[in-house]
């Protein structure tokens, strides 16, 4: 078990914004948090990271406690996390954004490894490299913040709402890179609100609620679960997703 | 560099004309500087109070410092009168070129006519400008750099008063020494030829503003007229003037070392204090705020009183409470007794403690003003709290807090007259003890209030200058 959360609880003052979640992550899985704002979702993330201490229970990273580690030390253990709403540095140059992303590492030539495979699954990064990172359109920064997450070669990615604010069908473009990131090795904890686009590439799930789990299963079990549908999946949501319609009427076939 | 297309080399008549104009002034110019301008100068002279005091100053070059003789005017003494010696110069060295040479040739004493050097320069540095916009127009690329026309313009303007002003050096700017020979002192042919080409080529060089976004004329042109009127004061009316000048100089530099020492503390008190307010630590966050809250709602004029005439009373306090504490602690109660500061400490520290609240304020709300979300991705970089401020939050921040911590700079120096009350030296402390010496109470402080005014606008100018550099790419 790569991450095992046990009945995490997280306050801010008085108000309580987890009230005792558990969940786990297998090595190579892609697991995405799906939920309402205000949910939770953004919370459990900065937990783990390291940004929040928990009230109360236990994140585990292989087999090691972390609630106690700062976050900069989080990112040495092999967890980054991809804030939401891109947080790229705009007066920096796409290539310093990335150098900063290997802030923890010193070996330059593991560095220009990781730079030359970051630009080998984002291309459209190396043509803008020396760019200011404040010039690149949406899904360019939600690119660049991703990239710069890999920089630290982690092996657990965090993402958080990588699909907000960004057309459809940069959304597409988006999701299909995070199944090759995984495809290459690194574990994917995915928190969206687009329900249908993250169960498409996951292959497990939980739902979150006002700070609980009132469901989990796999990808597909969800994906049919009739309440989910009711409130995450609402036809509107299925039809912008032309991609997942497909698949489901396959499915039912 | 920054280039915009020029005007055109030949094309429209009406552009032709400006520079035919300009350059025909900047001929005309040139050809009076082969002319006499000034034929007669004085060698020697005598000034006379009404007691027995004389003082005579002899002059190789050119008269030079009798201001100063008029200055040393004694206690309860008027002036009586002064004799002077006119002389009548070679053709040789009566032109613009021969007065030049000759100050040229002074060696160290030139610092004596700096002055009159550079009135006779800044109407050749206008040629030489005028010339090059005329020459490249003319002859050379299409394009002209942007700059050179505000120069141009700017150069030209200031040859008119330039040459007047080297006019008045010739009697050391005393209307008292022009009226015993003013025959003598009247320029010749060459000096108004010189004026007529510097009048004409500013006429023509006028007429190119329009080909520049450039401003022609900007803010500093006001610190360099009121410093100039600073300059003109003194030489014109050396008594009492030069004297207040002489009396309240080392004010100025007493207060100009109060200003950038205090600024030094406040800046670093500013940012520990606005880490304080937003700090998540309830302590710090509260020993911060009360600390804003309580500074600013106390008058300066009160805090330092506070610290100059009751501290040391407080320290008395503390050291006695010391010394009954504990026999071991004795020393150090003692030495709390016998601490006196001294009224520059005092100055800089009730300054210090009342900017620092202030700003304290702007820096918090700078470091608030960039979203939370760089500290967390920062953070999730492997950054920890201090290097993720360090690097990345208080670069961003600074853009922020830049223009209104140099407002606060400019409101210290005015408010740096509060230290006047403790015993520091400053700019109007000097003033106010000139005053009570001689009651000239219009002239000390209207020159006071000047003397401020240069030093505020001046470094609003600068303030400006570095705003403009750091707001460069703000929007992307």
């Amino acid at each position: 078990m790569l991450l095992e959360v046990q009945d995490l609880h997280v306050a801010y003052g008085a108000i309580r914004a987890l009230q005792g979640i558990s969940f786990h992550i297998e090595k190579g899985e892609i697991v995405t948090l799906i939920g309402a704002n205000g949910a939770g979702k953004s919370t459990t993330l900065r937990t783990i990271s390291g940004l929040l201490r928990p009230v109360q229970g236990d994140i585990r990273f292989k087999d090691q406690s972390i609630i106690r580690t700062p976050a900069e030390r989080v990112v040495k253990l092999g967890i980054c996390q991809v804030p939401e709403g891109r947080q790229i540095f705009s007066k920096l140059t796409v290539h310093e954004n990335l150098e900063m992303g290997a802030y923890t590492r010193r070996d330059s030539r593991e560095i220009e490894q990781s730079m030359e495979r970051v630009f080998a699954s984002f291309p459209r990064l190396k043509e803008r490299a020396n760019q200011f990172g404040g010039t690149l359109s949406g899904g360019e920064q939600q690119m660049l913040a991703m990239g710069r997450g890999l920089m630290s070669s982690p092996e657990l990615l965090l993402l958080d709402e990588p699909s907000m604010g960004l057309a459809p069908i940069l959304v597409e473009e988006i999701f299909n890179i995070i199944e090759r990131i995984n495809a290459q090795g690194t574990s994917i904890l995915l928190v969206e609100q687009n329900a249908a686009m993250a169960l498409s590439v996951a292959d497990r799930g939980y739902v979150l609620e006002t700070g609980k789990i009132v469901l989990e299963g796999t990808a597909q079990e969800l994906y049919e679960n009739p309440q989910v549908r009711a409130a995450y999946l609402g036809e509107a949501a299925l039809q912008s997703t032309g991609l997942r319609v497909e698949s489901a009427s396959a499915a039912e076939a | 560099m920054l280039r915009l297309v020029g005007h055109q080399p030949s094309g429209s008549g009406r552009t032709d004309r400006r520079l035919t104009l300009a350059a025909a002034g900047a001929f005309l110019l040139l050809v009076a500087y082969l002319l006499p301008w000034f034929s007669n100068r004085i060698t020697w002279a005598e000034t006379r109070f009404t007691g027995d005091t004389v003082i005579v100053s002899q002059f190789p070059v050119l008269i030079a410092g009798q201001h100063y003789d008029q200055a040393q005017r004694p206690l309860r003494e008027e002036l009586q009168d002064i004799r002077i010696r006119v002389e009548s110069v070679p053709a040789h060295k009566a032109s613009g070129w021969g007065w030049l040479f000759q100050v040229l040739t002074l060696g160290p004493a030139l610092a004596e006519l700096l002055s009159y050097f550079v009135c006779l320069l800044v109407p050749l540095l206008a040629v030489g400008v005028v010339g090059v916009i005329v020459g490249l127009s003319w002859f050379g690329p299409r394009r002209l750099p942007e700059v050179m026309i505000p120069l141009g313009i700017n150069l030209a303007a200031l040859a008119i008063p330039s040459l007047v002003l080297a006019w008045f050096h010739q009697f050391d700017f005393s209307l008292e020494l022009f009226a015993i020979e003013q025959a003598a002192f009247w320029p010749q042919a060459g000096f108004w030829l010189g004026l007529a080409g510097s009048a004409l080529m500013f006429a023509g060089i006028v007429g190119l503003r329009q080909r520049t976004r450039r401003p022609i004329v900007t803010w500093w042109a006001l610190v360099l007229v009121i410093a100039l009127g600073i300059w003109l004061l003194i030489r014109f009316r050396p008594h009492p003037f030069l004297e207040i000048w002489d009396f309240i100089f080392d004010g100025i530099l007493v207060t100009l070392r109060i200003t950038t020492t205090s600024f030094g503390f406040i800046l670093a008190v500013s940012l520990l204090g606005g880490l304080g307010r937003i700090s998540r630590s309830r302590i710090i966050y509260g020993i911060s705020s009360l600390y804003v809250e309580i500074v600013r709602g106390i008058p300066l004029l009160v805090q330092l009183l506070f610290i100059w005439f009751a501290l040391p009373q407080v320290f008395d306090v503390l050291g006695e409470l010391l010394v009954g504490l504990s026999p071991r602690l004795n020393e150090a109660g003692q030495r709390l007794i016998d601490l006196r500061l001294s009224p520059f400490t005092a100055a800089v520290l009730g300054l210090t403690i009342c900017y620092g609240a202030y700003g304290s304020e702007i820096f918090r709300a700078g470091i608030s003003s960039i979203h939370h979300g760089q500290m967390e991705a920062a953070r999730s970089l492997g950054m920890n709290y201090i290097q993720a401020m360090r690097y990345v939050i208080l670069p961003q921040a600074i853009r922020v807090i830049l223009p209104p911590v140099g407002n606060e700079f400019v409101a210290l120096l005015k408010d740096s007259t509060l230290v006047s009350v403790l015993a520091v030296s400053d700019l109007t402390r000097r003033g106010r003890e000139y005053m009570a010496r001689t009651f000239l109470s219009l002239q000390t402080w209207t020159f006071v209030a000047l003397c401020y005014l240069v030093l505020t606008l001046f470094s609003s100018r600068v303030v400006e200058y570095i705003e403009s550099k750091s707001r460069f790419g703000a929007s992307r």
